[in-house]
């Protein structure tokens, strides 16, 4: 989808045209699931989020500046949801979030690949703070470049990636331990 | 140690490329969207429109109340417009029986008039030439 296209479908959308906006949502959903999912390791709790990142969107439709990709803010907003979801696990005391019921979903193949993707991220990020964890999720599995980050995070490049660096060497620590 | 650090970079590149490529699947991907658009409220108006239906609600309130203001003035000056005519009619006809003017038909404003006029005519006071200016 070009971004002309995409332009004239927020137009509508702006209008309230609900059609219009689930064109939006069909073709950004899969990418803001990868983030979601990535950020929280957990399929349900991706899901939800991601249904309320569109909400908000929806909602928050008139803020949208036009400068950035639609893409971009959809991430923004996700990015936050996904923040004020890990800080309130955290708040609650719950260090993990609860590993999700195979039994009860019918499309196991996809749970248990699901279910790798997340076991794989946990273990290479369970040592990064909830930002850090967002820079390294947006830098180096969703590949977007600093630039992007930046507007998406609202945070200066240095800080970016100083970041970064700090989350690079707790990863490598990582490995090194395991490998010893 | 150098070669540990290289090594471990190199693992890390490793890593990130195989868990960069393995991307989370979205199933229900159709269900999921149509329970979101389910779940959209309606979106809020921009401020502009919604002035403007402030004042749409404020206007139309007083379209109404003046539509029935003038309902009413209507109404009420055509019961005292029938209220007056029928003082006419008691005061310069019925009382005065022996009146000349009685003569004239009363169908119409203009004879009313008419009427009127008659009656100035005949109760006309003529000046006293023996009273003093």
């Amino acid at each position: 989808m070009d971004n002309n296209k995409i332009q004239y479908l927020i137009s509508c959308s702006k209008d309230g045209d609900r059609f219009a906006f689930s064109s939006l949502v069909r073709y950004f959903q899969s990418k803001i699931f990868s983030l979601t999912f990535r950020m929280l390791c957990n399929e349900d709790e991706a899901k939800d989020v991601m249904q309320d990142v569109f909400i908000k969107a929806w909602l928050h439709l008139n803020d949208y500046d036009s400068k950035y990709h639609f893409s971009t803010w959809l991430y923004r907003i996700a990015s936050n949801l996904c923040l004020d979801k890990i800080k309130s696990f955290e708040k609650t005391h719950l260090t993990t979030i609860k590993e999700y019921n195979i039994a009860s979903n019918q499309n196991i193949e996809t749970e248990l690949i699901n279910k790798e993707i997340a076991h794989n991220i946990k273990q290479l990020t369970n040592r990064l703070s909830a930002k850090q964890k967002l820079l390294f999720t947006l830098r180096y599995l969703e590949e977007l470049d600093i630039p992007e980050i930046i507007d998406i995070t609202g945070m200066s490049a240095a800080k970016i990636k100083s970041n970064l660096y700090l989350a690079r060497k707790t990863i490598t620590n990582k490995i090194k331990s395991i490998e010893k | 140690m150098k070669n540990i650090e290289k090594y471990t970079e190199i693992e890390f590149k490793h890593l990130i490329a195989d868990i960069s490529r393995q991307q989370p699947i979205l199933s229900d991907a159709e269900t999921l969207l149509t329970e979101t658009i389910i779940q959209l409220p309606n979106r809020p108006l921009p401020k502009l429109k919604r002035y403007f239906e402030f004042y749409r609600i404020i206007l139309n309130t007083a379209a109404v109340f003046l539509i029935g203001l003038f309902i009413f003035q209507y109404v009420t000056d055509t019961s005292d417009k029938r209220t007056d005519d029928k003082k006419i009619d008691t005061a310069w006809v019925t009382n005065f029986k022996d009146n000349p003017c009685k003569k004239i038909s009363r169908t119409n404003l203009l004879q009313y008039k008419e009427l009127y006029a008659c009656y100035l005519e005949n109760n006309k006071r003529t000046p006293n030439p023996f009273t003093k200016k």
